[in-house]
């Protein structure tokens, strides 16, 4: 199984690891993707990640034609949210770096938020994606640890694997 | 009968560079280790330092069945001695021998 990941940091840095981590390839936010925040925003050449401040937004941009997956925020999503990445089969894409580089302080609240995303979307079966989405080199994980944080989170092995694949079949 | 011990090792990438020869390094990293994993987890997996093959590669062996745990302990881990660091497991294997071919074959890929 091929496995995928998207990181914040230079894409010089990304390609040279990304072997050496286990995954098929890296991709970088900015250069291969884009987060996308205000859904006025007209429609590029560049695939982009939505992440909608409320429900309305987020559903306008699920829609999008160039948005490929929406980005578990603060806001949890409702039922009506993941019914429609459902049905649009765009997966929800949960950033496992907010979970291992936060503070002592945060951990514990990051750790029940992505928690409680993950068990939303498997409750709706809305498709889940994973990437460590890592600001610095230092917030880089290996395929195998980003698996393991998955299961952390309350995914089974074969949504798991699926989950850390899925943003190659997206881009 | 033979007793033999059942070890596991783990390849270990860490972002900065590292002297886990020196005590207090190595104190460091039983002390965060013990901290995610917890003191009896931490006892029971009785991880070490095996062998340092670069500034930022090293091998540690732990007991069988310790792997997942302490691939998770090490993902939490991102300060070392007040020094900003991260550690990214790379391999996991029965023997030493085998990390040590992995890793000199990552070292001349480039």
């Amino acid at each position: 199984m091929a496995y995928f990941d998207l990181v914040a940091v230079p894409k010089e840095m990304a390609g040279e690891a990304a072997k050496r981590l286990g995954f098929r390839r890296i991709f970088c936010l900015g250069s291969d993707v884009e987060l996308l925040e205000d859904m006025a925003q007209q429609p590029g050449r560049m695939k982009r990640i939505v992440a909608g401040s409320s429900a309305e937004a987020l559903s306008r941009g699920i829609r999008r034609s160039d948005a490929v997956a929406a980005l578990a925020t603060e806001r949890s999503l409702n039922g009506k949210e993941l019914e429609l990445l459902r049905e649009m089969g765009k997966p929800l894409l949960i950033p496992l770096a907010q979970v291992t580089c936060a503070g002592e302080v945060e951990r514990g609240r990051a750790l029940r938020r992505a928690k409680g995303a993950v068990r939303e979307a498997m409750m709706h079966k809305a498709p889940l994606a994973i990437a460590s989405m890592a600001g610095s080199v230092d917030c880089m994980m290996s395929a195998q640890q980003m698996l393991g944080i998955a299961k952390l989170l309350g995914m089974s092995d074969r949504v798991a694997e699926r989950a850390l694949g899925a943003l190659g079949e997206a881009l | 009968m033979i007793y033999r011990r059942k070890l596991r090792y783990l390849l270990v990438e860490s972002s900065s560079p590292l002297d886990l020869g020196s005590r207090n390094a190595e104190d460091a990293l039983a002390r965060e280790l013990a901290k995610f994993m917890g003191e009896l987890e931490y006892f029971r997996a009785n991880a070490r330092v095996a062998a340092q093959l670069s500034d930022k590669f090293f091998i540690l062996s732990l007991n069988r069945g310790y792997e997942h745990s302490l691939t998770l302990a090490l993902t939490f881990i991102k300060r070392l001695d007040d020094r900003q660091t991260g550690f990214r497991t790379i391999r996991t294997s029965g023997t030493i021998r085998s990390l040590k071919e992995a890793y000199e074959k990552l070292a001349h890929s480039g």
